[in-house]
């Protein structure tokens, strides 16, 4: 069942159309994360589902209820601020009970649900305390309190976590994900942070300049990338840009100086962005099976714990990203190697020109 | 080191020159004799007593004290509409806030006859009412700057955290706008009063028989008689209004303490 369902939202600031016809649905219960480089309209989105900003044309529907003439207070929805916004006039208790109080539930019952709500995220017995004498993780859990007092259909979270620093954020993304899959509430996250969205969603919508350019699981998207934007946003990647071919009667990309198998039929003369994942490619340890080479110079190495990473670059001036496992054995900088993959662990995208394999935009 | 003396030695002149006349003005209302002279001649609490008893000081003193708070009270509450609208302009916020603050550069004598010819037009002249309005036209600017300040500090996001948390336009006022705007709103209150309280120059312009505040009276008592009165009320005045703006000070210090102490734990 689906939870929102967003159909040709449009919003523009004067010539700047920040959100494009989007177009969403939501499921119940779901972790979803709108992802994309500031700017893309995903705040935006965000800020309409809450009732913050007006859409110029479009809907929202929440459960079965149009959202168009509700307002802001009237909306079945918590919200978890950029900043948290907590109210520092009050004090833990104050700032959870709020929302209770707003809506006219007694003293004495949001006492205990205020009690409750601390307790789920682990700050039982500190609601005398002030605001101001909490840690950061410590007053995003009250943030997260008092959205989800109220038991709303829908939270949603502005990039909450941006402000921590980056163990923390990490600690606060799993619990977060653990709070959710707890309590059962739609999520809606918005962060601009690809690693940050591949942790914790179910599924991802990626924007782009005011679209969804796709929808998908975090592995969708890595593995079977819509759009060359969604292909070098969503983790690292080698993208050869081209025009199909066929040589040998095989589908074959001519570009970047090389030709390279394409794991699947394009028509000759389409342009198509052969993507790459720096994990799929071998270095001098050619497989029977490995149907694309190039020979390249490694120009650096960065040594990255469990694997190495090299930078080749190949006779026409391509860089490659290359993954090796350090048990592998190291590289030295300024040989010669030869790199090798399968093309069927390569992904094909062509731009604007949806087909039948993945590829089509929800 | 020298350095540091000197530096403290110009402090001390520089409050030494502020605070001087204010302490000829003390000194002289203790003084046993009959004429404003300093160094005062003798000590005595004579004009103190003389103008406690004096019915002209007392009507003066009632009359500026309602003025002041009843035109402080609405100064302070146009001009906290004025900054919370502006606010929410989308353009024209900076140069609206310029020109409610532009009559402070309006030399007092021009701003005194524009108002008597507002007060004649409505037929007010002499009355408490018309009094009252040019106070509160005269204190708004003062109350304006001292809520801006507060107003710049707000944070839009609270009041959105409000609405979607199910509190209404009204309540999310009441509840988190006005609390955080507080000290700039008692801040403006004070000004408001303490300006109100001791204009003359406009003032002159619109009193009649029965409504001459005190500093008026001041004014013109000094002109025609030079007896030390005028220093005694100077004296109260001067330390009525200190002692207002210390305790100001000390709360608003407290407040800020308060946040800080959370912020370091």
């Amino acid at each position: 069942m689906s939870s929102i369902r967003i159909s040709r939202a449009c919003r523009s600031y004067g010539s700047v159309q920040a959100v494009n016809d989007v177009t969403l649905d939501i499921h119940d219960g779901e972790f979803f994360t709108l992802l994309g480089p500031s700017g893309c309209g995903k705040t935006t989105l965000l800020r309409s589902i809450a009732g913050l900003e007006r859409l110029d044309s479009g809907r929202i529907v929440v459960g079965d209820q149009d959202l168009a003439r509700v307002p802001v207070h009237r909306r079945p929805l918590g919200m978890v601020f950029q900043n948290l916004a907590l109210f520092p006039h009050m004090n833990v208790d104050q700032n959870v009970a709020y929302g209770l109080r707003a809506r006219g539930v007694s003293r004495a019952e949001s006492r205990a649900r205020t009690a409750d709500a601390l307790d789920m995220v682990a700050l039982g017995g500190l609601g005398r305390r002030q605001v101001a004498e909490l840690s950061g993780g410590q007053q995003q859990r009250v943030a997260l309190a008092r959205a989800l007092v109220t038991e709303p259909r829908v939270l949603l979270l502005d990039e909450p976590l941006s402000a921590l620093d980056l163990q923390l954020r990490q600690q606060m993304q799993v619990e977060l994900k653990r709070l959710q899959q707890r309590v059962g509430t739609t999520f809606v996250f918005v962060t601009h942070d690809q690693d940050e969205a591949m942790a914790m969603s179910d599924r991802i919508a990626v924007m782009n300049g005011g679209r969804v350019e796709q929808v998908g699981t975090p592995d969708e998207l890595y593995q079977r990338p819509a759009s060359r934007f969604v292909a070098d946003f969503v983790g690292d990647s080698n993208l050869l840009d081209g025009v199909a071919d066929a040589q040998n009667g095989k589908p074959t990309l001519v570009g970047a100086g090389l030709s390279a198998c394409l794991p699947r039929s394009v028509p000759p003369g389409q342009q198509v962005t052969l993507c790459v994942r720096p994990e799929s490619i071998s270095v001098d340890a050619a497989a029977p099976d490995h149907d694309c080479r190039v020979r390249g110079l490694v120009t650096a190495s960065v040594y990255r714990g469990s694997s190495v990473r090299l930078f080749v670059a190949s006779e026409a001036d391509f860089e490659f990203l290359v993954d090796v496992a350090t048990a592998h054995g190291g590289v030295p900088v300024g040989s010669t190697v030869e790199l090798s993959w399968r093309s069927r662990d390569s992904w094909a995208v062509t731009e604007n020109v949806p087909s039948d394999d993945g590829m089509a935009l929800h | 080191m020298l350095l540091k003396i000197l530096g403290r030695g110009w402090l001390v002149a520089s409050f030494g020159f502020l605070l001087a006349p204010i302490l000829v003005v003390v000194g002289a209302s203790f003084t046993s004799g009959s004429l404003l002279t300093f160094p005062p001649e003798g000590f005595s609490f004579r004009w103190y007593q003389e103008i406690v008893g004096d019915e002209k000081w007392m009507a003066g003193l009632t009359t500026s004290l309602n003025l002041a708070f009843v035109s402080a009270l609405g100064s302070t509450a146009a001009a906290t509409a004025a900054a919370l609208g502006i606010r929410r302009l989308r353009r024209g916020g900076t140069a609206t806030g310029f020109l409610l603050t532009l009559p402070l550069a309006v030399p007092k004598v021009a701003v005194g006859l524009a108002l008597l010819g507002l007060v004649v037009a409505f037929a007010l002249n002499g009355t408490m009412s018309g009094l009252m309005t040019a106070h509160l036209i005269i204190t708004m600017p003062y109350a304006f700057v001292a809520v801006s300040a507060g107003v710049a500090q707000l944070d839009r996001f609270q009041e959105e955290a409000s609405r979607t948390l199910g509190a209404g336009p009204v309540r999310t006022f009441v509840m988190v706008t006005l609390p955080q705007l507080a000290p700039g709103i008692a801040a403006a209150f004070l000004f408001s009063t303490i300006v109100s309280f001791q204009e003359v120059s406009v003032t002159l312009f619109l009193v009649g028989p029965g409504t001459n505040t005190l500093p008026v009276r001041m004014f013109s008592h000094i002109l025609d008689s030079a007896d030390p009165a005028v220093a005694s009320i100077s004296a109260l005045v001067v330390i009525a209004t200190y002692v207002l703006l210390a305790l100001f000070v000390v709360v608003t210090r407290r407040r800020e303490a308060a946040g800080r102490k959370g912020v370091a734990l």
